[in-house]
C-alpha cells in the first residue's frame, strides 16, 4: 500500500463485446467526457480491425481469404498487410511453433489431424509485397488469426492511449490479453494475477507490471473455452495439456504470440525462441489432475 | 393418447409446479394428458360456435383424455356438418344453443361465437349449471364483461377467457425475470401486431356478409383493438401488475376502405400507474415488422416474441474488474486477479442477448388452456387470477376503441374495478 493520490475523478469503466469474448476498459481519474471519448476511440478501433480479422465474419477479408486464396492471390489493405507479415515473422522467430494457418486442425477431430497436417503451415503462403497480396499455395488452408487478434489489438490501444497522453489505464481483453498502462492509482505498477485454472477462488503467480502486457494462454482444461485449441502445427497434434503459459512484456503483441509458442515448444526448443524475445517474464504452470500447480518462471 | 412433444411436455408440468406460486393459475396444467382416465369419468363438453377457432379449439380438445365433447352448435350449416364430421359423428348437433344448455349431463361449454353473441351467451350457460370457456374477446362493452363476472359470481360456475398468453411458456418466464429484477424497474412496454391482409373471409352468398365477416362491423367486433391488440393489453397488464389509467388512441381506415367500419390501423397509448406506458400499434396493410412485445427496463430489455432478453451493456465485465474499481475508489492497493484463459460468450460472433428459454417447442398455449379449464372442471374450483387478466384487458382495449372514437383520452371507469 502507497500513499493514495487524491482521486478527482471517479473510475471509468465499459465492457463490450469484441473478438469473440468481452473487452472491460477501466480509466482512473480521468474526467469523465474525456474518459468516454478514449472508451469510444478504443471501441471503435478494435471493432474495425476485428471486421477486418474474423473468420467469423462472413464478409471479412480473412474470410475472403479463405474462401479464395488458394484460386487466386486476393489483395489486401496496409493493416491486414502488416498483420500477415507479422505472422510471418513470428513464425520464422518461434521455428514455427507460432502459425496462424492452424484453422483445418481447428475445424476437425481427432480422427482427422493426419489428414489436415498438410493443409496447414505458414510456409505454404505466400506474400506478395509487390502488391500486397496472399496466396495459398495448397488447397484446403485457412487463416486464424485468434492467437494474434488481441496482441495486435491491444498495440492500437496503446498507441490510443500514449496519442491521448493517458498516464494510466487497465485493458482485458477476454483476461487472456490484458494491457495494464501506467501505474496502478494508489501504487507504481499494477499487480495483476493469474487465476487458478481450476479453482477459480484461488490465484497461482502474481505480475508486477507497469507500461506492459499480459498474455495467458491454455490448453485442455475442461470448461468454458479451455479446452483443447492450440496446436502444434509442425505436428499437427494438439499442444501440451493441463499447461497454462503467462508472458508478460513491453509489446502486446510479443506477449501474445510467446505464450502460445511456448506451450507448442518442447522445454529444449524454449530457450532459442525465448532469446528472441528479451525481457519477457514469463509463468509457467503445469497443473495435476486436481488443484495442485507447479509454477516456473523465468 | 400419444403426445408429439412428451418430454417438454414433462419438463413444462415441472417448470409449472415451480411457476406456480406467483401465477397461481399454473397449479391447473397438471399434464392431463399423461392420465389414463376412465371413460365415464370424462369431462362432458359442449361448443357452441365452431367457425375456424371453434374448430381449432375442438381439435385441442380431443387431445384431452379427461374430456368428451357430446354437443356442438352453430347456427351456420356448413360449420355444423363440419364440426359433426371432426368428431366423428359422436357429437350431438344443435343450431339453437337454448337446446345444447338443456342437456342435463353436460359439463361445461366452449363458446366461440362472434364477440357481440358472448354475455348474453355466457350467461345463459352459467345460469344453466353449465361451466364456461368463453373465446376472446369477451364482450364488446364493459357492462357485459362485468354481467359476465357477476353471473360467475352468482352461480358459482367457473368461467375462463380465451388469453392463452397466460398459459405461453415464454411469457410466463418473462414475467418472472420481471418479477426477480433481472431487468430493473420497467419503464416502458412496447408492442405491436402489423398484417398484410383484408381480414376478410369468402362469403359464398352476399345476404351472409355481415355474419361471416363479423370481424369487419362495428356492432359483431371491437377490430383490431379487440381482436389483436387486447392479447398484448393483457400481457402489459401482467407484467406491470395493473390496469392503465387512462388511454389514449388515433385510428382510421386508410387503405382497406371497403364497406367494412372497423379500423385498418390503429396507434395507441395505455398509461399504467408509476408514469410507465404502453406503446402500441396495428395494421393490416404492411406486415414486415409483424409481431412484437417488448418490455424496456432500466437493467435490461426482453423481446417476447423474439424469445430473447438482453442485458443493458452486452457482457458482464471480468470477474475481478468490479473489485478492482472499487478497491482503487477506496485507496486500496492490492491484487487483481483476472488473468487467465480467454473468457468465451456463449454466443462466439457478437451479443445477440439471451434466450429467455431454451426448450423448443414449447407446449401449444391454447391446448394448455383448455387444460386447464378441463381441470377447473374437474376440480370444482375456478381458476385463481384467469378472469380477473381477462376482464382488464377486455375493457382496456374497449376503453382504446372509445378513445379513438371520440379522439380523447378515455380515463379508467371507477366501475370498472373487480
Amino acid at each position: 500500500m502507497t500513499t493514495a493520490p487524491e482521486q478527482k475523478f471517479p473510475t471509468f469503466h465499459q465492457t463490450f463485446p469484441a473478438m469473440g469474448t468481452r473487452c472491460d476498459v477501466v480509466l482512473p481519474n480521468l474526467h469523465p467526457e474525456i474518459a468516454a471519448f478514449i472508451y469510444q476511440e478504443i471501441q471503435v478501433d478494435i471493432c474495425l480491425l476485428e471486421s477486418k480479422l474474423s473468420r467469423f465474419q462472413t464478409d471479412s477479408p480473412i474470410s475472403e481469404i479463405n474462401r479464395y486464396a488458394h484460386e487466386r492471390a486476393i489483395r489486401v489493405d496496409l493493416e491486414l498487410w502488416d498483420v500477415l507479415t507479422t505472422c510471418r515473422h513470428f513464425h520464422f522467430i518461434t521455428d514455427g511453433a507460432f502459425d496462424v494457418t492452424v484453422l483445418p486442425l481447428l475445424q476437425k477431430n481427432q480422427a482427422r489431424y493426419a489428414v489436415e497436417k498438410p493443409k496447414s503451415g505458414f510456409h505454404h503462403v505466400e506474400l506478395n509485397s509487390a502488391d500486397m497480396s496472399i496466396r495459398f499455395t495448397r488447397p484446403g488452408m485457412g487463416l486464424d488469426l485468434g492467437g494474434i487478434g488481441k496482441g495486435y489489438a491491444l498495440e492500437n490501444v496503446k498507441r490510443i492511449l500514449q496519442t491521448h497522453n493517458i498516464k494510466r489505464a487497465l485493458i482485458s481483453f477476454g483476461e487472456s490479453s490484458i494491457m495494464a498502462w501506467g501505474n496502478h492509482p494508489h501504487g507504481d505498477h499494477w499487480p495483476v494475477s493469474i487465476r487458478h485454472m481450476r479453482d477459480e477462488k484461488r490465484w497461482v503467480h502474481e505480475f508486477e507490471m507497469k507500461d506492459q502486457a499480459l498474455s495467458t494462454s491454455a490448453n485442455g482444461f475442461s470448461g468454458n473455452g479451455t479446452s483443447i485449441h492450440i496446436f502444434d502445427p509442425r505436428a499437427g497434434t494438439p499442444a501440451a495439456i493441463s499447461r497454462a503459459v503467462s508472458v508478460v512484456s513491453r509489446s502486446p503483441l510479443e506477449a501474445e504470440v510467446l505464450s502460445t509458442a511456448l506451450l507448442v515448444l518442447r522445454k529444449d526448443e524454449q530457450k532459442g525462441v525465448i532469446r528472441h524475445f528479451p525481457g519477457c517474464q514469463i509463468a509457467e504452470m503445469q497443473y495435476g489432475e486436481n488443484v495442485e500447480v507447479e509454477v516456473v518462471t523465468y | 393418447m400419444d403426445q408429439p412433444n412428451e418430454y417438454s411436455r414433462r419438463s413444462f408440468v415441472k417448470f409449472l409446479a415451480a411457476s406456480a406460486v406467483t401465477m397461481p393459475w399454473l397449479a391447473m396444467c397438471s399434464g392431463t394428458t399423461e392420465r389414463k382416465v376412465h371413460l365415464s369419468g370424462r369431462i362432458r363438453l359442449g361448443i357452441i360456435g365452431i367457425g375456424s377457432r371453434g374448430a381449432k379449439l375442438l381439435l385441442h380438445l380431443q387431445l384431452i383424455p379427461e374430456a368428451e365433447i357430446v354437443a356442438v352448435c352453430d347456427d351456420y350449416y356448413p360449420h355444423l356438418t363440419n364440426a359433426k364430421q371432426l368428431t366423428k359423428g359422436t357429437a350431438r348437433t344443435f343450431s339453437d344453443y337454448h337446446e345444447l344448455l338443456a342437456l342435463p349431463d353436460l359439463d361445461g361449454v366452449v363458446i366461440a361465437t362472434p364477440p357481440h353473441l358472448h354475455a348474453a351467451m355466457t350467461i345463459d350457460a352459467l345460469k344453466a349449471g353449465k361451466h364456461v370457456f368463453c373465446e376472446k374477446a369477451m364482450a364488446l362493452r364493459p357492462d357485459d364483461c362485468l354481467r359476465m363476472v357477476h353471473a360467475h359470481k352468482q352461480t358459482g360456475k367457473n368461467l375462463q377467457i380465451g388469453f392463452q398468453r397466460l398459459f405461453d411458456l415464454r411469457f410466463i418466464k418473462a414475467v418472472e425475470m420481471v418479477r426477480q429484477g433481472l431487468i430493473g424497474q420497467v419503464t416502458m412496454v412496447r408492442a405491436w401486431w402489423h398484417r398484410n391482409n383484408d381480414w376478410r373471409v369468402t362469403v359464398p352468398k352476399p345476404e351472409l356478409e355481415r355474419r361471416m365477416n363479423w370481424r369487419l362491423y362495428r356492432n359483431t367486433s371491437g377490430g383490431l383493438a379487440m381482436e389483436l391488440a387486447a392479447h398484448q393489453i393483457q400481457v402489459a397488464n401482467w407484467l406491470l401488475n395493473g390496469y392503465p389509467q387512462s388511454i389514449m388512441g388515433v385510428g382510421s381506415i386508410n387503405y382497406w376502405n371497403d364497406s367494412r367500419d372497423v379500423y385498418d390501423n390503429i396507434s395507441l397509448i395505455l398509461q399504467y400507474p408509476n408514469g410507465v406506458q404502453l406503446v402500441y400499434d396495428a395494421l393490416i396493410s404492411n406486415k414486415h415488422h409483424g409481431m412484437a412485445q417488448q418490455i424496456l427496463g432500466v437493467k435490461g430489455t426482453i423481446e417476447l416474441e423474439q424469445g430473447k432478453w438482453y442485458t443493458k451493456d452486452g457482457p458482464p465485465p471480468a470477474p475481478g474488474i468490479l473489485q478492482l474499481i472499487n478497491n482503487i475508489e477506496h485507496g486500496i492497493f492490492d491484487t487483481i486477479p483476472i488473468g487467465g484463459p480467454s473468457w468465451i460468450p456463449e454466443h462466439p460472433v457478437d451479443y445477440k442477448g439471451e434466450n429467455i428459454i431454451d426448450q423448443h417447442p414449447i407446449p401449444e398455449p391454447t391446448q394448455l388452456e383448455l387444460e386447464a379449464f378441463v381441470q377447473s372442471i374437474r376440480q370444482g374450483k375456478q381458476i385463481p387470477d384467469v378472469l380477473e387478466q381477462a376482464f382488464y384487458a377486455s375493457v382496456a382495449s374497449i376503453l382504446a376503441n372509445n378513445a379513438m372514437d371520440t379522439q380523447q383520452p378515455v380515463k379508467w371507469p371507477a366501475e370498472c374495478v373487480l
